[in-house]
């Protein structure tokens, strides 16, 4: 195996009352190959968890998968959280999956963009596009940062 | 006081073949109490469910309450924030069918005290399958929590004199990508540990994989070992759960896919099978979805005998994977004579390890890979105790790969459903429409007030008219009429309607049906040699312009086999002899009930049937002759109306009766012809008549035009 540079460090998550993890198997699989770290919460991750462990590993974005259907409600509490904890509060995040249980995703995203994702992609939207605005993603957090510092 | 409902497990030994059960879980009690009645009054054998919305599953009461509050929609039924009163309503509307709660609990205490305090008896679950795929709670804990609330479960119901009962999830696990060897263990070793916590009635579950002959012979393995190893005194029975991975994008494909469920219950002999529906890869059902699934269900299940070609329980090798289960759970029990200490230690030394699951006691070596034949089989087997492997080798996933294994199924269906879009219509076309029609048809001595009363009795059950014929006749001061109507009470089934319905009859004398549209009619054909009818009918029917289903061509001759395969339908050949008449007629007879086939069409069937069967089947059985003027019929009719220049040329559609040689006249129909037709026009010509004649005539009594009076029909055409 040949070591490739680390496109970023990803918080892969989903929210408190999902239990399904085939699809933060799958999202793991495909960041990694892309050349990202990817930290794996697995199951049900309450929202203590996954901040304390954000700001424990700073991790260049926070990605949150959920499809049970509880994601628009679960996730907008969550990022207010993120947001309202100063050790978090710039963390790039992004969620998506399958949002509500009707199938259809679009009115949840302009309530999850304002409660504080940086993007959401309602349900339908193609992962394999993930990695390419992931990247997107860190690499303006990078800039940002290099601009605070400087 | 709070009456409690049906016992599952007897409710279900009690329906002597497959019970139908959905996933249903609404968070709005009126709705979750809709839905339960709808299934009651689907006119299946069926359980009921109250599926748990994730909060609580959770343990997230403060979560529930709050979406309640704002009235978002749930996922499931919050059953512990509504309480048992509550619940205890919503579940009264059962009408004495078992209502079971499905969780997904590792921590189940509260749902359970809930469910109890609520009359109820039956759930799911238990502490490996409802710990590793559902959440992140220790499974040492789980354990713990699944045995006393297993016992609480056991104790309560009995203090209510109920018998509790438990089925195991252990047969289902993450859905899918789970060799099914280690679902057989871990259902059964889930069984035993209810046993150890003093349930007495339980249930084996397992879940469809890719293979439905792998299924069967995992459903035999599991029923042998389950057999084996529960003690006597435990009524115990399987319950198969439909597809439980990723479904199939498009409806056609889904609705195939369940077709499989249904037929694999049926072969692999459970006793129970939980329906998926045509939405599942895109978002929760609704509650007419949930009902078209389960009748869907039942309807497969019953015909899977004749109309799959999956071996049973007895035909399959279920060695493989009852070694490899019964290897499983040997060195599990070794580990401890506590089931559910051995179960804890099992996961934690690797002798029990789920593939893909990432709950930190879970020490994920194992893997699994689809073989090209389709069946699952073990990529890795970490350190799992099973019998060596016969060609398997560790593989690198890549997560094309795994989406491509965990579309497997999907996209297997997707594409059969592509394939047989030919002949099921449009993507889409099977789904259930929210609104259903339904058509009255009657006739009664002509008195005032019939039109009204009839009119006034929809208006009640919000049935609203989309089409009404009458026809008074002035000789026999007779009333006909034909109502055609739409409603969303769909749900409550036809039955009920026509319950309500019957003190309206009862007033005015009246003979009368009422029948769903939406429910297909389904007609069984017969023929002999002559295939110009029968084409004619399966084209219409593939091309949508005759809205029946044809279960099953029957002929006595096996030349037209090919035809029917043709046009995609099933092709019985029952050869009839003098002295094989009475054992031709108890085979078709056996075949028209296991189709439910609600009429007979004879094309050109050139026996007679017996006045038995003909009186058996009155107004469900159509026959078409050709109409010739006298003298002409026999031997070479064409060549003799050739020979006498005959001017006309006749079909006649009618039922046929046990009496009369030609019962009541549904549709006729004729041509002109002359001296110039050669005998083949003329053949040609009537041939075309009599298929264009008795498609009417099929057409008019399918939709339920067409009245018997007598030895005569008014027809509504
Ligand atoms: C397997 C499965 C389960 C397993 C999960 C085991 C496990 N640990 O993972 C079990 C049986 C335990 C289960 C349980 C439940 N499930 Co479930 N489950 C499924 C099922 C059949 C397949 C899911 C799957 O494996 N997908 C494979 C992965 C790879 O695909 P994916 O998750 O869809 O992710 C893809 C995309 O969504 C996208 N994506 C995902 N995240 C993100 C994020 C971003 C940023 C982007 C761009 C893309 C993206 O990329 C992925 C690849 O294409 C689906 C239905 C289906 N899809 O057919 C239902 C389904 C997801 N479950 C559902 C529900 C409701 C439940 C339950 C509440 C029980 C119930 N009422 O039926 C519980 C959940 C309990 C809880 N606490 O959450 C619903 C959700 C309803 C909704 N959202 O409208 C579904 C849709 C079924 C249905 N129609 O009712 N389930």
């Amino acid at each position: 195996m040949t070591a490739r540079p680390v496109a970023g460090h990803v918080l892969l998550s989903t929210v408190s009352s999902d239990s399904h993890t085939w699809n933060l198997v799958y999202l793991q699989l495909l960041l990694e190959e892309s050349g990202f770290v990817v930290t794996n919460l697995g199951a049900c991750v309450p929202d203590d968890l996954l901040i304390d462990t954000a700001a424990r590993t700073r991790p260049d974005v926070l990605l949150v998968s959920s499809v049970n259907g509880h994601g628009h409600l679960d996730g907008a509490r969550l990022i207010r959280r993120v947001r309202a904890d100063p050790r978090t509060r710039r963390l790039a995040a992004v969620i998506g999956g399958k949002l509500g249980v009707t199938g259809d995703d679009r009115p949840y995203v302009e309530p999850l963009r304002e409660a504080g994702f940086d993007l959401v992609f309602p349900q339908g939207a193609d992962a394999g596009e993930l990695p390419a605005q992931l990247a997107a993603l860190v690499a303006r957090g990078r800039k940002q940062n290099e601009a605070r510092v400087a | 006081m709070i009456r409690p409902t049906g016992d599952l497990a007897a409710h279900v030994r009690a329906a002597g073949r497959l019970v139908v059960q959905p996933r249903m879980g609404i968070g709005d009690p009126a709705r979750m109490a809709a839905g339960i009645r709808a299934v009651a009054r689907a006119g299946v054998d069926a359980v009921a469910t109250i599926t748990v919305d994730s909060y609580t599953r959770v343990g997230d009461a403060e979560g529930a309450r709050d979406a309640l509050r704002r009235g978002a929609l749930l996922n499931g039924f919050p059953l512990v924030t509504h309480g048992p009163a509550v619940t205890a309503e919503v579940a009264a509307v059962a009408d004495g069918l078992p209502v079971q709660v499905r969780h997904g609990s590792a921590a189940p205490e509260q749902i359970f005290r809930t469910l109890i305090e609520a009359g109820l008896s039956a759930s799911e679950g238990g502490p490996v399958s409802y710990c590793l795929p559902y959440g992140r709670t220790p499974l040492a804990e789980s354990v713990a929590h699944w045995r006393d609330a297993s016992q609480q479960l056991q104790e309560g119901c009995e203090a209510g004199g109920r018998r509790a009962h438990l089925e195991t999830f252990g047969g289902c696990l993450l859905g899918q990508l789970c060799p099914p060897s280690l679902l057989v263990a871990m259902s059964v070793l889930e069984g035993l540990f209810f046993v150890q916590q003093g349930v007495r009635s339980i249930s084996l579950s397992y879940a469809q994989q890719t293979d439905p002959v792998q299924d069967i012979e995992a459903m035999a393995a599991l029923r042998r070992l389950a057999g084996l190893l529960l003690p006597p005194g435990v009524d115990w029975h399987v319950v198969l759960y439909g597809y439980m991975g990723v479904f199939p994008s498009t409806a056609a494909g889904a609705v195939l896919l369940t077709e499989r469920s249904a037929q694999v219950a049926a072969r692999g002999g459970a006793d129970r099978l939980i329906v998926k529906t045509a939405v599942e890869s895109l978002r929760l059902p609704t509650v007419a979805e949930n009902v078209a699934a389960l009748r869907g269900a039942a309807r497969t299940a019953a015909v899977a005998g004749v109309h799959s070609r999956l071996p049973d329980l007895t035909q399959v090798d279920c060695s493989e994977v009852l070694a490899e289960a019964t290897a499983l759970v040997d060195a599990v029990l070794a580990l401890s004579d506590d089931v559910g200490t051995a179960l804890r230690d099992a996961f934690a030394v690797g002798l029990l390890d789920v593939p893909y699951c990432l709950h930190r006691d879970n020490l994920g070596r194992t893997r699994t890979l689809i073989e090209p034949g389709g069946r699952l089989a073990w990529a890795d087997r970490g350190g799992m105790p099973l019998p060596p492997a016969v060609h398997r080798t560790s593989i690198q996933v890549a997560s094309q790969h795994l989406l491509r294994m965990l579309r497997h199924t999907a996209d297997e269906y997707d594409h059969a459903a592509v394939a047989a879009d030919r002949t099921t219509g449009p993507e889409g076309s099977r789904t259930v429409p929210a609104e259903q029609d339904f058509v009255l048809t009657l006739t009664c001595p002509d008195r005032r007030a019939i039109a009204r009363d009839v009119t006034g009795f929809l208006a009640e059950q919000q049935l609203s008219i989309v089409d009404s014929r009458q026809f008074a006749d002035v000789t026999s001061e007779q009333l006909f009429m034909r109502v055609q109507m739409r409603g969303e009470c769909g749900v409550a089934g036809v039955e009920q309607l026509r319950k309500e319905f019957e003190p309206v009859a009862d007033r005015f004398g009246m003979r009368w049906q009422l029948h769903d549209l939406t429910v297909p009619h389904r007609a069984i054909i017969m023929v002999s040699r002559h295939g110009h009818c029968l084409n004619d009918l399966l084209f219409r029917v593939r091309s949508g312009a005759l809205p029946i289903e044809v279960p099953a061509v029957v002929s006595n001759h096996p030349d037209l086999a090919d035809m029917a395969r043709w046009h995609g339908v099933p092709f019985h050949h029952i050869p009839v002899t003098g002295d094989t008449e009475p054992s031709a007629e108890a085979e078709l007879t056996e075949l028209i009930e296991l189709y439910s086939a609600d009429t007979v069409v004879l094309t050109r069937y050139m026996r007679i049937l017996s006045p038995q069967l003909c009186a058996r089947l009155e107004g469900r059985l159509i026959n078409i002759r050709r109409t010739l003027l006298p003298g002409i019929e026999g031997a070479d009719p064409y060549q003799r109306a050739h020979v006498r220049g005959v001017k006309v040329i006749g079909a006649t559609a009618h039922y046929v009766t046990a009496d009369l040689g030609e019962g009541p006249i549904i549709e006729q129909d004729f041509v002109r012809a002359d001296h110039r037709h050669t005998p083949e026009q003329l053949a040609t010509l009537d041939h075309d008549l009599q298929a264009s004649a008795l498609a009417r005539a099929v057409k008019w009594h399918a939709e339920r035009r067409v009245i018997l009076d007598g030895i005569r029909t008014v027809v509504f055409s």
